[in-house]
């Protein structure tokens, strides 16, 4: 009898027939825990509770106006941290054949997990076609510290933006251009599918930036501009739909901006 | 002047850069220009981070392993970008012995010449473009040749029949050290223009 209460304790208490105060005590080696509906909310700060389809974990404090996270999962390594290691949680429902089935993940992934350099990104993970989940949608940033970008919209219906399938960089907000007047170049030169002369920046930029290139006519010829290459330290751009013989004294309007 | 640089047309400031350029172009004859020997280092393409908070061990690995570097004003540091293929985005420096090089005019039309620095299997080459009537005369670039980031002529026009470079406007490539007086970095994010 003695062994049987130190190795079951709870073989005293069988069944509960009142709350039990553990005081402390640690509950290991757990096969399945069922909560009953309650179909009530935690009465109190610390306590799980299950209403209706809903487990609900109550964590109460004093703050006004800070962000409290009651939840936290904390998943380390007996290895040796590099970069790709992250830290996810995988949501399933069902669908006509899979139960449970995937649904959705969210990721946190480190690509740099050096001391002091942390870089970590979230990842959004879906479902297309049946196929397994995926990578669909990263966030990463490199701000500095206090800076987010906040994504707002103030939509009166359902709008999709499509964004294209090609390299470039999402140009927002508007930027003080300085406006530097040249002498002429290429004289007697005619533009019609030409590139024009590359323009150098006055200063280079430590990455590739993004440039917009608008060009003025001030004889109403239209024409455009395509084909625009550029490197951190200039760019050259295709001048089209000229007709010969144009004169060379058109204007190029440009504007590059380090993402 | 024949041989110029101006603001956007070859006058260029390093800024945070590695950028920059030693090889001179001259013009030694009447229809011809030498390019003196020297190198070109390009920028790269890097991100800045200041070195406040920063493990010093840590950085001082990365620029050990060449994926960073110190920049001059000892605050802050850059870290080398990749491209998709993992290939680390440095800084590459370019060297060239001296060139000469004769240039021809058509008789009857304008030619348009350019003259850039290629690497072709990592070693520096001078490629001269010669376009009349938009099809290029000069021949092919060999096999493999990339540009370097930025000519070292650029594109000018020579008129039919001429005989003597010097009425001619050309801009070269020169490169200064840091930024225009007065400015830093943040002033020059965003840049702007008007060609003519």
């Amino acid at each position: 009898m003695n062994a049987n209460i130190l190795n079951n304790p709870t073989s005293l208490i069988s069944p509960w027939t009142a709350n039990l105060d553990a005081d402390g005590f640690d509950l290991g080696d757990l096969g399945e825990v069922e909560f009953r509906d309650e179909s009530a909310d935690p009465t109190a700060d610390g306590r799980l509770r299950r209403s209706g389809d809903e487990l609900t974990l109550r964590m109460q404090d004093a703050r006004t106006n800070t962000v409290a996270r009651p939840w936290t999962i904390w998943a380390d390594t007996t290895g040796a941290p590099a970069a790709s290691i992250g830290i996810g949680m995988l949501l399933q429902a069902e669908s006509a054949d899979e139960n449970p089935a995937d649904f959705g993940a969210l990721d946190f992934v480190a690509s740099d997990i050096g001391a002091g350099t942390e870089d970590t990104s979230l990842s959004l993970l879906l479902r297309v076609a049946g196929r397994v989940l995926d990578e669909k949608y990263r966030f990463s940033s490199t701000a500095g510290d206090g800076f987010a970008a906040l994504f707002a919209h103030a939509v009166t219906a359902d709008r999709t933006y499509t964004l294209p399938d090609i390299t470039g960089t999402v140009l927002v907000g508007q930027h003080t251009a300085t406006v530097v007047t040249i002498g002429a170049f290429g004289a007697g030169a005619t533009f019609d599918g030409q590139s024009v002369t590359a323009v150098t920046f006055p200063v280079a930029f430590t990455a590739n930036p993004t440039i917009t290139c608008t060009p003025y006519s001030s004889n109403s010829v239209f024409y455009g501009t395509a084909l625009i290459a550029r490197s951190t330290t200039g760019f050259t751009a295709q001048a089209i739909g000229v007709a010969n013989g144009n004169p060379a004294d058109e204007e190029l309007h440009w504007h590059a901006v380090l993402g | 002047m024949p041989i110029t640089s101006a603001v956007t047309q070859g006058l260029i400031y390093a800024g945070d850069t590695p950028l920059a350029c030693s090889i001179r172009v001259e013009q030694t004859g009447p229809m011809e220009l030498t390019l003196h020997a020297g190198t070109f280092t390009t920028t790269g393409q890097a991100r800045i981070r200041d070195l406040t908070g920063q493990d010093a061990a840590s950085i001082s690995q990365r620029i050990a392993d060449g994926l960073a570097g110190r920049l001059a004003d000892g605050k802050r540091w850059r870290e080398w970008l990749t491209a998709r293929d993992g290939t680390v985005l440095r800084s590459e420096t370019f060297t060239i012995g001296t060139q000469r090089l004769t240039l021809t005019s058509d008789p009857a039309r304008p030619v348009r010449y350019a003259i850039d620095l290629v690497s072709v299997n990592g070693a520096a080459e001078i490629r001269v473009s010669r376009i009349v009537d938009g099809r290029e005369t000069a021949g092919a670039p060999p096999p493999g040749a990339r540009p370097v980031q930025h000519p070292l002529v650029f594109a000018f026009m020579l008129p039919a029949g001429a005989a003597d470079l010097a009425p001619l406007t050309i801009y070269t490539l020169t490169v200064l050290p840091g930024f225009p007086p007065g400015t830093g970095p943040e002033d020059w994010r965003s840049q702007g223009g008007v060609q003519r």
